[in-house]
């Protein structure tokens, strides 16, 4: 009963410690996220993928085909599931290729 | 590709979601569920039954033909101004809520106030990036609005069959915003958040004392993990949704069992349905509920209707499993898998490493299992009710970690984290319930 009485003290402590670092972090390092457009922070958390995505829905219309071509078709989730994310209802083949890259077909 | 900015969305979810709630609300008044709840008592479930009731009917509307939205929001809107109008009395008095606050209490309850801060904070900073959220959860939701109806295929191209809960108060969200925009709507995770908290305050707060129930709430709100889904970096998954929903169910649980009244019932068969709805992980905790159930209505009670009351959830759950079979919507995530008792010891090992992980738990784990073995004399019914759930839900997850064909140390330390949200208010309860004055 000591033990548990002192783990949840203990506990405690460190979410209280854990709450004051959050907030330092906040006012620090987390505060150049509130300066930055929405096209950075998307790029910060999701890297050349969104980058490439945004070229496509920048140069391919709604109603288009979308041919990307990559290197990983079948092992890349990430690219095969952001795709439909930025660029539905276009529709998208993914085919098998040495380089990233995309063609529109209106 | 479209980047809505403006601070206007925020406000316009917090609204929406303000609307969901006090549509819940309503619907609790005006069929006089839960009765003896005050009105705030009354706000987590009004919001859990508010989205799942609206999500519920969205998804009836949305197979028929294309959303329009003055005829989703219309018995919404209906129900309020009724609630109102019928129940004004009572909602008035219901709206006191007086509790004395020693200033330890006035000083918890300002660290819960820093710590929801926050994590309210952290949810408004930054888009989507959950891989859940733009792999399943608000991925859906952004197809079914920009199809205007549940497009079955959808599902096909996705290649999930995950229920829809999530995707169409996302769906919802974007419909009255007439945008989509993946930073305003994590703040329903947000809310989740501090719905989760709210439900677990005032149901500690019943049975125990103020300071008890604050303490134990900030304890709550403060896992690491559980802020990392109601706001930072990964609010977009599904988990903390079905945590909410599980606790909420354990409640009523408890308190139909306690009284057997059908004000009880009918909410519980309903938080049944939608938790089976929002997670297929929530089907098991909708079983046992309903084995439990079963148990105390026919054996106990010897009271059929009762049992006749409690599978209402079975009308949204067969609804769901007809649309999905009449789509061709069935992906076996087992396939190749069978069972491979050899994998248990590994299996436990890599559990007990998240267990013990401080950065994510703090001491929650290790405390529960102390609590279990020494203060298990101390456990009165509900506590035991709530140890029992959480057994059986964890079972469950050996069990598909038994069974699964992704390799265990893959699956393992990917999903182990998010599956103890489900359990983790449960756990805390089962701490608070059997921790000496």
């Amino acid at each position: 009963m000591k033990a548990i009485t002192v783990l949840i003290t203990l506990w405690f402590i460190l979410s209280v410690s854990r709450l004051g670092y959050n907030y330092l972090r906040a006012f620090t390092s987390e505060k150049n996220w509130i300066f930055m457009i929405d096209y950075q922070k998307k790029t910060r958390l999701l890297g050349d993928d969104f980058i490439f995505l945004s070229n496509i829905a920048s140069s391919c219309s709604i109603s288009s085909t979308v041919n990307i071509f990559n290197p990983f078709p079948k092992s890349d989730q990430k690219l095969f599931y952001l795709s439909y994310y930025y660029l539905y209802p276009r529709k998208l083949i993914f085919s098998p290729s040495n380089v990233l890259s995309y063609k529109c077909n209106e | 590709m479209s980047f809505p900015t403006s601070a206007m969305n925020e406000l316009i979810v917090v609204l929406v979601l303000v609307f969901i709630t006090l549509f819940g609300v309503a619907f609790l008044y005006l069929f006089q569920f839960l009765s003896d709840l005050n009105f705030w008592e009354k706000i987590p479930y009004g919001f859990g039954l508010g989205c799942g009731l609206l999500a519920i009917y969205m998804f009836v509307l949305g197979r028929i033909g294309h959303w329009q939205y003055p005829v989703i929001i219309t018995p919404l809107l209906l129900s309020i101004i009724l609630a109102i109008f019928l129940r004004f009395n009572q909602i008035k008095q219901d709206v006191i809520w007086r509790f004395s606050l020693d200033p330890w209490d006035k000083m918890l309850l300002a660290l819960i106030f820093l710590q929801v801060a926050y994590t309210g904070f952290e949810a408004w900073l930054r888009p989507l990036s959950a891989w859940d959220g733009w792999a399943i959860w608000l991925l859906k939701a952004k197809m079914f609005y920009q199809d205007g109806f549940v497009n079955p295929e959808i599902y096909h191209l996705t290649i999930s069959q995950y229920p829809y809960v999530v995707n169409l108060i996302g769906t919802f969200i974007y419909q009255t915003l007439g945008v989509v925009d993946d930073r305003a709507v994590l703040l329903f995770f947000f809310f989740v958040y501090l719905m989760l908290g709210l439900s677990f305050f005032s149901f500690i707060k019943s049975k125990f004392s103020i300071t008890r129930s604050i303490l134990f709430t900030f304890l709550l709100l403060s896992l690491q993990n559980i802020i990392r889904h109601g706001g930072r970096f990964e609010a977009g998954y599904a988990d903390l949704t079905l945590g909410f929903y599980l606790f909420l169910g354990f409640t009523l649980l408890q308190r139909y069992l306690t009284h057997s009244k059908i004000s009880t019932l009918i909410p519980l068969s309903l938080l049944m349905g939608i938790s089976s709805l929002v997670k297929e992980e929530g089907f098991v905790f909708t079983a046992i509920c309903q084995i439990i159930i079963f148990y105390h209505s026919i054996f106990r009670h010897k009271n059929f209707n009762h049992f006749l009351i409690s599978l209402i959830w079975l009308l949204p759950y067969i609804d769901w499993q007809i649309f999905k079979s009449l789509n061709s919507i069935y992906i076996n995530p087992y396939s190749g898998g069978m069972l491979d008792l050899a994998r248990f010891s590994q299996i436990v090992i890599l559990m007990g490493k998240e267990l013990a992980k401080i950065q994510n738990w703090n001491f929650l784990w290790p405390i529960f299992f102390l609590a279990l073995i020494f203060n298990k004399k101390n456990l009165k019914p509900d506590a035991k009710l709530a140890l029992l759930l959480l057994s059986l839900q964890f079972a469950s997850y050996l069990a598909i970690f038994l069974i699964t064909p992704i390799p265990i140390q893959v699956q393992v330390p990917n999903s182990f984290d998010r599956l103890l949200l489900h359990l983790a208010p449960l756990a805390l309860y089962t701490i608070a319930a059997s921790a000496k004055k």
